[in-house]
Parts: C-alpha cells; structure tokens; sequence
C-alpha cells in the first residue's frame, strides 16, 4: 500500500494524443495514488537521449519505473482498464472505491 | 552514376558484384524492401552497406527492431567488423528498437511512432548519416497488436527517411523463397524498389540467389545472381555483365610442349581458355605442369590450382618429369594451390580462387580438374562457375587451362565438358587407344579458336622427361567414340605403325 510510484510520461511535442495521456494519466493518479507518486513528462523532441535510453518507439509511452518491475503502457490512456492494468492497480480496484473513475 | 532518362541518381554500396547488376548501385535518396526467408542474409547484407559506406566516409545508422546492437557486434565480428570501433569513429550508430525481455508492455489506447521517428532523426543529424537500415520490420508486427496501426506508422517512418535524404534498406521477411514478396503485405509501402534474397536447396546443395525485382524509374539486370557470404561478407556472382569486356588478342604462348605448340598453329593464345579432357591417367596432370613449366621458362608468373592431388604428389610427378616446382614457388614464380573440392561450396571456391588470382596476379592459371569441383556442386551452380571464371580468367589477360577427367577410360565425354566447351577457345582430347593389344595413347586438338591448327589424332607419349608427340594414328578409327577398329591395313602401314616410336 505505502508503493511509491514513479511514472515518466514520453510524448513527442504538444499533439491532441499527448494532452489526452496526460489528463487521463493526471485524473487517474489523483483518485488512486494522492500523494504517492511523482510523474514527469518527457518530450522527445527535447530529449531524444531520453528516449533512446528508455528505448520507447511508441508514444504516448507511460513508463512505471518504480515499484518494479519496470511496465511501459502505449497509447493515448483512453482505455481504462488496460491503464489500471498496466499500472498495477487491479489489486486495489478491488479494494472498494467502485464507481470511482468512468 | 545518373541514369539520364529518369535523372535517377545510384549510390555505389561498396559491394562487390551488387553495383555491377544494380547499374552503380542503389537508387539513392530512397528507400530499398530487402526481402528474404530466415537465413537469407539480410542482416548481414544490409549491415555491409553501412559498413562498406562507413569505409566511404558515409556514416550510417542501424536501427534494430529485433536484434540487440549488443548481439549484432558480436555476430558481425566474426565477419570481421567491428561496429564498436566505428560507432567510436562516429561513423555508425544503432537505434534500438528491440524488444527488452525485462520489460512488460501493455497498449491502452492509440499511439503512434513519433518516437522512434525522432530517434531516427536525432541520430542521423547527429552521425551526419546517408545511409540507414530498418532491421527486420516484421518484428514490429510482433511487438504490437494491431497490424493495421504498424503498417500506418512504418510508412510514417519510410517518408520521414525521404525528408531526410538517406539511402536506406529496408528488410522484411518472406515465409517461402518463391511466393508473396514480403510478410504483412509492407511492399505495398516500401514498393519503389524491391530486392530478393533466396537460400534454397537444390539437389541437397543450399544455393543463395540475389535478385533486383525493381528500381522505379531506373534500369538494374534481370533475374537472379548466385552470391555467398564469405569471410567479407555478401559476394554477389554477377554472371552476364563480366563477358562484355572481354578482349581478344592474337599473342601466342607456349603449351610447354614444342610439338603440340606446332599443332595449335604456334601455341595457345595468350587470353584464352583451354580445355584438356581424358581419362584418367591419360596425361591431364602433365600437361598442366607443361604449361606451368612452359611459362615459368619465358619468365611468367604461374598459378595453379589442384583438387585431386596434393601438394606432395603434385611436386614429386613435376619433379619425376624434371621441374623443380618447390625451388620455384620458393622464388615465387610459381604458386600451387591444393584442396579437397569439397571444404566449401563452389561458389565460395570461386570468390577464393579470384582473390588468390588478384593477389598473385599470374600470366597462367590451371586447375586440374574441374571435374573434381563438379562433384560438390549442382549442374547450374557448376556453369555459372565455370562462365565467371573463365569471363575473370580472360579479363585478367592470362591463359587458362582447365583439365576434365572423362568418366569412362575409352573415348566418351564428361558432364564437364557439355557445359564447357562452348565457353572454351580451345580443347585438347586425350585419349586411350587400344591397338594390337597394346593401349596407347592419343591427342587431338579439336578446337582452336581463331587458328588454324593440326587435325590429326597424334600418338602421345609420356616419359622420363616429359610429353612427346608422335605421328598420326592412320590406320585406326574410332577413337574419340571410343571404338578404336584397325582398319586391314597393308604390311608396309603396319610397319610404319611400329616405327612410330622406334624402341632404342
């Protein structure tokens, strides 16, 4: 429960599929991990080493790189479940808080 | 090299025999589907492009979609390049789109390759690339589910490669080596410019074939072109374009042998091929080391390659007939090459033997017997072979002399000889005769390109001290069928018979 969750968020330059992985990522975070978790965005463009470090082809990437084991997540967020999926919060789904998001 | 019809400009890979059938090359600025089964060759063909453009002072950049560059620099050391030391140099790059084990990945929703676009574009600002290779991108279909989205976003990629100004390969795979182009359909992407890469088994011998099925807008050669991957890497065979520029001359060398020099009409012509055939033990292997021993006494450089004898047999028959071939390839006049025809396949005897030819750079070269490499190899492979090396043999301006064993003992011709003889200026038959219970043997010189020469079937003798011809069989017909039948002959004819080769 006490997870800290380090996310990195890798779009490339200002695209309506950029803003859309970030207010679905941002919405999802501050209902489930308030508090606990530190994002940062990354533009390629910017900072294409980045991108070659993490070895991201696909973007928008959300890359979970704590807890681990380290998780990508491709696409604009908009499916809801697979992003709960890939961010290891099925657990605490069903923990309660049904009727949250969607 | 600009094609002037289409104003299509070709970059020279740097590789050996694909710019002779591409026309100079690739055509530049765009990008080229190299397509092939599993085990085709296409890693390695498309990273020798970066690496021979590396040599030419253009930087490339590798981006892998399956292997890691880890394990694409150890693969291609054992070809002799280091990508280490260029990536060090500046003047290769890879791009790592390979999947990582360690990595789960999990699609929520539309993305796209924006990316691995940007990567791409950062490294070839960066290296100052012209050349790029996409490796393999049927990987891509498997590290994603939607086919559809991939197919979009790898032409997404290949138009972003034409804003740049890159030559670039593409490689994708094939599941037969004759059947659709590529797997997912990409040449419908990629369709300007298609090359094929085939490793298929023929009658149980693996033959690798390259073809260019098109060039838009610019001319290349049809069809498909044997190449091996040696120790330098993809070596393409080009077969018909190495005749055009054949020269001819009237220059005459010596055979070795003043007799038979005089029935070819004064020696053999200096770039010529000729073909020496007979049965075993007939005399092949001496008139090889005639040859060489002719030449080697006007101050030539001689070569030769055996594939039925070694090196010690070789040497102690030369010497039986007084040739010290060992002094001799001591001072380096002579070099003798021998080898189980089976060690490699036959095109790769053949990239050998053309390096060891270009390094020695012989006046003569024989190979004794051609019929030994026949065994290892498919009747096709064996033409081609024989096509290239006499097109190289002739276009290096020395002689040639390739011996053919006949598989029966009387009369009768070899397989080799189907396939060579029209490719031959001239041809030597050996022959046994049986007569009066006695088998001797024959010579006659059947052809002789451009010379008038002796027609006669001579008696041909082998001694101590080499070669001698005798006079005409005159008496005897049937010989080259293989039926010799004495003709009644009158008694003084048959006297004469027996003072052909007086005894003393």
């Amino acid at each position: 429960m006490a997870d800290r969750y380090e996310l990195e968020l890798f779009v490339v330059g200002h695209s309506a599929k950029a803003e859309r992985a970030e207010s679905n990522l941002r919405r999802l975070c501050e209902a489930r991990l308030a508090g606990r978790y530190e994002l940062r965005v990354t533009d390629v463009l910017e900072d294409a080493e980045a991108a070659e470090a993490a070895n991201i082809i696909a973007t928008p990437a959300l890359m979970r790189r704590a807890p681990l084991p380290v998780r990508v997540v491709v696409g604009d967020l908009s499916q809801h479940d697979a992003l709960v999926r890939g961010l290891g919060l099925e657990e605490e789904e069903k923990d309660g808080d049904e009727g949250g998001q969607r | 090299m600009t094609d002037e019809r289409h104003g299509m400009v070709k970059l020279s890979t740097g590789m050996e025999g694909f710019d002779t059938i591409g026309f100079g090359g690739l055509p530049k600025g765009r990008s080229t589907l190299l397509s092939g089964t599993a085990g085709s060759a296409k890693t390695v063909f498309a990273m020798q492009f970066l690496v021979k453009g590396a040599a030419l002072g253009e930087p490339g950049v590798f981006v892998t979609f399956e292997e890691t560059p880890a394990d694409l620099r150890r693969n291609m050391l054992s070809l002799g390049w280091d990508c280490a030391g260029l990536e060090a140099e500046h003047r290769l790059a890879f791009v790592d789109a390979s999947p990582r084990a360690d990595e789960e990945r999990i699609e929520a929703g539309t993305f796209d390759f924006a990316a691995l676009v940007a990567r791409i574009e950062a490294c070839v600002r960066r290296t100052g690339a012209k050349r790029v290779v996409l490796d393999s991108i049927g990987a891509m279909f498997a590290q994603f589910k939607d086919p559809a989205a991939v197919r979009r976003e790898l032409y997404r990629i290949i138009a972003a490669l034409k804003q740049l100004d890159v030559t670039a390969i593409v490689t994708s795979e094939r599941t037969e080596d004759y059947g659709a182009i590529s797997r997912h359909g990409m040449e419908e992407f990629v369709a300007d410019n298609v090359v094929l890469l085939r490793n298929t088994l023929e009658e149980e011998k693996r033959r690798r074939t390259i073809e260019i099925l098109k060039f838009r807008g610019t001319d290349h050669q049809k069809g498909e072109f044997p190449f091996v991957v040696s120790d330098e890497g993809v070596v393409v065979i080009p077969l018909s374009s190495i005749q055009l520029r054949q020269k001819s001359t009237t220059l005459r060398i010596a055979s070795g042998s003043d007799e038979l020099d005089a029935m070819c009409g004064g020696g053999f012509f200096r770039d010529s091929i000729i073909l020496v055939s007979g049965a075993t033990g007939t005399g092949k292997t001496l008139m090889v080391t005639a040859f060489m021993a002719g030449g080697i006494a006007k101050g030539e450089r001689c070569l030769a390659f055996c594939f039925e004898e070694s090196r010690q047999q070789f040497f102690r028959n030369a010497a039986g007939w007084g040739f010290d071939f060992e002094q001799l390839e001591r001072d380096g006049q002579l070099k003798v090459v021998t080898d189980y025809p089976e060690i490699m396949p036959l095109e790769n005897h053949l990239i050998r033997m053309k390096r060891i030819i270009e390094e020695f750079k012989p006046n003569r070269v024989a190979i004794d017997s051609l019929s030994a490499l026949e065994r290892n190899s498919t009747t096709r492979s064996f033409r081609e072979f024989v096509i290239s090396l006499t097109a190289f043999v002739k276009d290096q301006e020395m002689a040639g002399l390739f011996t053919s064993t006949t598989p029966t003992l009387l009369g009768g011709t070899s397989v080799t000889e189907a396939h060579i003889s029209s490719i031959c200026d001239s041809i030597i038959l050996l022959r046994y005769v049986e007569v009066y219970g006695e088998m001797r043997r024959a010579l006659t010189v059947l052809k002789m390109r451009g010379s008038a020469h002796d027609k006669e079937i001579r008696e041909f003798n082998i001694d101590g001290s080499g070669m001698h011809l005798g006079k005409a069989f005159r008496n005897v017909t049937g010989i080259l069928a293989g039926h010799p039948m004495q003709l009644a002959v009158a008694p003084e004819e048959l006297e004469r018979l027996h003072e052909m080769f007086p005894r003393e």
